[in-house]
């Protein structure tokens, strides 16, 4: 066997051992041997990577909040049919609706990947079973819908990396 | 293995290229996402079956835009698991015998099915004040017993199983927990029957099935308990319109 020696040293950024040569940490990229700009690129890099971090956090949240607006949306306009058309069937249905929301939305503090895909799924369906019922009704509250819908995609995509945490 | 970037030899299993500085583990992110949107469309892709199945239902029903639809509906379900067919097959193996799995298998939906029938048909009557009956649907069809026991009792278990267990369960598998994957299957399972109170009895029951198929990793235990469930309350469906009607 041809005898080989390969110095190793230590990453300076994560203490992984790799070749005295090697320009690049194989674990975490930080360019051992590289000049100052690379240097200073990677210290950029992973400051940016930990904003992606914060607006994940940040977008999960106004989705968390989403959910409590729906609530309260789906109560006042379940109120309001029952007041002025008298339809027991759709107080009941946006009772369920606004229960569900809320349990969501407090589920969605320990699991927000499921919590938030489930949200935007059940919200999919209320509007699918809305135009089926009355197909105008598609485009009532259209812009509404579309910044509810907007918020929680933004949630679900945010949760997805981090739902294995 | 060959860095993508500077084409050197690497060493598997690390995360950057000593040469180059790339990435070269797989990004999971990336990969994550894809199935995230494959997920939504497939969940779309049904509403939108659905609103138009249903339109094209209230115009007036016959033989024909029932095979027609279901067709198209089946078509729908093996168009996305086809993206997925090495992993989908895998399910279709048995589970190693275990008779007391297989003996509970056959009783369960014996209990679930007399229990939903019975209390969702009392809910729709203390509520809506109307009784709904599946046979009735089929009456004025030729060989209508057929039909029904074909589109109520055969085709949903088979399929629903391998979209909602199969399909489904596999790409959120990819995306998130066991645990997690069982309860959104079961939640979109139920979302996808298009009633709000059927929630009520298809959340538990999809839990249900989608925790054999994990156990598991089968599809036929779950499709042997939602036959059997179809089938009786099909079987009560057309038992009380022959007595009534």
């Amino acid at each position: 066997m041809e005898d080989v020696t390969v110095t190793k040293i230590l990453c300076s950024q994560c203490n992984t051992e790799i070749n005295s040569e090697a320009k690049f940490c194989t674990h975490c990229g930080y360019p051992e041997n590289g000049d100052e700009k690379e240097k200073a690129k990677f210290h950029a890099n992973k400051v940016m990577q930990k904003n992606k971090g914060f607006n994940d956090a940040k977008k999960i949240k106004s989705a968390r909040n989403t959910l409590y607006w729906m609530a309260g949306i789906f109560l006042v306009s379940g109120l309001f049919l029952f007041f002025t058309l008298n339809d027991i069937t759709i107080l009941v249905a946006n009772l369920i609706l606004v229960v569900v929301y809320l349990i969501l939305a407090y589920w969605s503090k320990q699991k927000p990947f499921a919590a938030l895909l489930s949200a935007l799924l059940l919200f999919l369906m209320v509007i699918a079973l809305n135009t089926v019922l009355d197909p105008s009704s598609l485009f009532k509250g259209i812009l509404i819908k579309i910044i509810l819908l907007s918020f929680l995609i933004k949630g679900v995509y945010s949760a997805s990396p981090n739902a294995k945490r | 293995m060959i860095c993508r970037a500077c084409k050197n030899q690497i060493e598997n299993r690390i995360n950057y290229c000593p040469n180059c500085g790339a990435l070269v583990k797989k990004t999971e992110q990336s990969s994550k996402s894809s199935h995230l949107n494959l997920i939504i469309t497939f969940y779309i892709v049904e509403l939108v079956f659905l609103i138009t199945a249903f339109l094209i239902y209230q115009e007036g029903t016959s033989l024909y835009t029932e095979i027609v639809l279901e067709s198209i509906s089946i078509l729908i379900v093996l168009g996305f698991s086809a993206l997925d067919i090495k992993n989908i097959a895998k399910l279709y193996k048995f589970p190693r015998g275990n008779t007391l799995i297989y003996l509970g298998v056959f009783i369960a939906p014996f209990f679930t099915a007399f229990l939903v029938y019975y209390t969702m048909d009392y809910i729709n009557f203390e509520l809506f004040e109307e009784r709904y009956n599946y046979y009735a649907d089929y009456v004025t069809y030729p060989n209508s017993l057929l039909w029904a026991v074909l589109f109520l009792a055969i085709f949903p278990p088979v399929f629903e199983e391998l979209a909602y267990r199969g399909f489904l369960f596999n790409q959120l598998q990819k995306v998130t927990t066991p645990s997690v994957t069982i309860i959104l299957t079961a939640f979109i399972f139920a979302l996808v029957h298009f009633s709000v109170i059927s929630l009520v009895w298809i959340f538990p029951f999809g839990l249900l099935l989608g925790y054999l198929r994990y156990k598991y990793a089968t599809l036929w235990l779950g499709m042997i308990i939602h036959f059997i469930h179809n089938l009786i309350v099909l079987s009560l469906d057309y038992y009380y319109f022959n007595l009534y009607y």
